[in-house]
């Protein structure tokens, strides 16, 4: 039985630790190299690419990343959770609606940030249309910007703050609604002082599955931001190519997940639900 | 006194199908009445109705000579204890208490007589989950008293409750109800539940009001089959119903002022308190007799004949 155990669990063990522990291991060592002449690491050891992290330079762009992400999480909280409330209480059509908050993971995410852009850019959709009705004289310069940028990444995100909040509010037992209006309580006072507290640990999940992936987003700023908006994805990428800095690259990197783990840390202490 | 509750052919009807179907009823000051009947009756549609979160097909509603149709739930001064409490989770005891009283004019603005009467002093820092069922219902009928209600609304309170505890919280129910002196509309589908509180019964059935009347009128002079049936175990024999602790076994037959018919016994259970010894007549009717421990030994296939006082016959004109 055991060993039966061990022989279904070798294959996915094989796969983590081949493609997930052994590079993040290698990762890890670059971190205290130095810099090769043409990327690549060498000799010596060193800790200065971890003191490079407190230059200010550095510190302004994880400063931006963290507003950037916490703008389009604050956002994605807004929208979704009038969202996840109306599908948790639509009752047959739930599934339905479901779907389509799903529908657009069925297409690249490349694919879907391009599409934005024909969207925002001064020949595309939106600027043609408010052009050819009168309502502007020039295009607004809706592309290239941070608006746009947190406007992907809101976009693109958003699901996965509706998705555990939806769980959770489906849970949540409908007489406390009820028992809410009973007690005097009028619809807003309901959302207020019910609906959103008996929530909150899915709104909690929700925002942290938002807020991670937006901190190290490097897809969206550089094609929505148009190079001009630098993250700290756009850094880390930035490093290991034109920079040829691998070193400090992955310095970045593993940084960054770094203050992951404090959030997910912080988030489970809180007793909050597992995040997936 | 006059009627705190009306209730107009108060009608519920979804997609063809009629859950409630012209209810009228008048619930009196002070009362406390029941909902009696089995699931998809109509009882828990006809609370849901008067509470406000379904809207009536037909009919009224009408809360102190006040037609309540266009006011939504929260501005309805009745209030609800839930089936399973509904307390809020993420709120304490006295927080669970004190909600609804910033919303309601004539609440009293101390939860302190309430928590009093109901014995919740201790408890009022505690979350719901760290309460017993016991507790939990009583925080829930005190959220709901703190408010004044002119009509309290009690769905199955009892029935998420240890069945040995359940008994002695009905009897402090009926206390609490005498003394707080408000109309409660108390919805069950057990008999012996709604026999030992109810001042009044509304026996329904199929979402029409099958029979109204007191505890005793319900048991002593059921107007159908059904209720006679609903209300307690009844032996029917020779067009008559009887109920088993008015029937007795002899081997002699009847004396003066009794009936009897010949039986052949079939089974006898112990029950603790009681003997149920079941019989069969000539025509194939099955009767039940509640008898005394100290009653004598009846054998299966013993011949013996059912006796019963004709005063004790049930009139059933169905």
């Amino acid at each position: 039985m055991k060993r039966l155990r061990l022989i279904f669990l070798a294959p996915a063990a094989a796969l983590l630790a081949g493609l997930f522990v052994a590079p993040l291991a290698i990762l890890a060592v670059y971190t205290v190299l130095t810099r090769g002449v043409y990327g690549g690491v060498s000799a010596p050891f060193t800790v200065e690419n971890w003191t490079r992290l407190a230059d200010p330079l550095y510190l302004a762009i994880v400063w931006r990343s963290f507003v950037v992400a916490g703008i389009s999480t604050a956002i994605c909280v807004v929208l979704g959770f009038p969202l996840a409330l109306f599908i948790a209480r639509s009752g047959a059509r739930k599934n339905l609606y479901l779907a389509l908050v799903m529908l657009p993971f069925w297409t690249s995410f490349l694919v879907r940030t391009y599409a934005w852009m024909f969207l925002l850019r001064d020949t595309g959709l939106i600027n043609t249309v408010l052009l050819a009705v009168g309502v502007i004289g020039e295009p607004l310069p809706l592309l290239y910007n941070w608006g746009a940028v947190i406007v992907g990444l809101v976009y693109g995100y958003l699901p996965f703050l509706v998705l555990p909040l939806f769980a959770t509010l489906e849970r949540m037992d409908p007489a406390l609604v009820e028992a809410a209006a009973d007690l005097g309580a009028g619809p807003w006072q309901t959302v207020w002082r019910v609906i959103l507290p008996v929530s909150a640990p899915g709104l909690r999940a929700g925002a942290i599955l938002v807020f991670i992936p937006c901190l190290g987003a490097y897809l969206t700023p550089d094609l929505l931001g148009g190079g001009k908006t630098i993250l700290i994805g756009t850094l880390i990428q930035n490093q290991f190519t034109s920079a040829r800095d691998w070193p400090f690259g992955s310095a970045v990197a593993l940084g960054l997940m770094g203050l992951v783990m404090v959030l997910l840390w912080l988030h489970a202490r809180r007793g909050g639900e597992p995040l997936l | 006194m006059g009627h705190v509750l009306e209730l107009r052919r108060l009608t519920k009807r979804y997609a063809g199908h009629a859950a409630l179907e012209a209810l009228t009823l008048e619930i009196e000051e002070g009362e406390f009445f029941s909902l009696l009947g089995p699931s998809g009756c109509g009882k828990t549609t006809t609370l849901r109705l008067i509470a406000g979160f379904e809207t009536p097909t037909e009919g009224e509603v009408i809360l102190r000579g006040e037609a309540l149709a266009a006011k939504a739930p929260h501005e309805r001064n009745v209030a609800t204890v839930f089936q399973n409490y509904a307390l809020f989770p993420h709120l304490t005891v006295r927080a669970n208490i004190e909600f609804g009283l910033r919303y309601r004019r004539g609440a009293e603005r101390s939860i302190e007589p309430v928590v009093e009467m109901l014995q919740l002093g201790g408890k009022l820092g505690r979350k719901p989950e760290q309460l017993s069922g016991g507790e939990k219902q009583r925080v829930a009928l005190a959220r709901a008293l703190v408010l004044r209600p002119d009509v309290l609304l009690l769905d199955e309170p009892l029935s998420a409750l240890d069945p040995n505890l359940r008994a002695q919280v009905r009897t402090e129910l009926r206390a609490l109800q005498r003394r707080v002196g408000i109309a409660f509309v108390f919805i069950t589908h057990d008999q012996e539940e709604a026999l030992s509180v109810s001042d009044r019964i509304a026996l329904l059935r199929g979402g029409r009001l099958e029979q109204l009347g007191t505890p005793r009128e319900l048991y002593l002079a059921p107007r159908t089959r059904f209720a006679a049936g609903f209300l307690g175990a009844v032996n029917w024999v020779q067009g008559v119903g009887v109920r088993p602790e008015s029937t007795r076994l002899s081997l002699d037959g009847a004396s003066g002022g009794e009936r009897c018919v010949a039986a052949t016994v079939v089974s006898s259970t112990f029950l603790g308190n009681c003997l149920h010894v079941e019989a069969l007549t000539m025509e194939g009717e099955r009767c039940v007799a509640e008898l005394a421990r100290h009653d004598m030994h009846y054998a299966e296939g013993q011949s013996v004949h059912v006796v019963w006082d004709a005063r004790d016959e049930l009139n059933v004109p169905g």
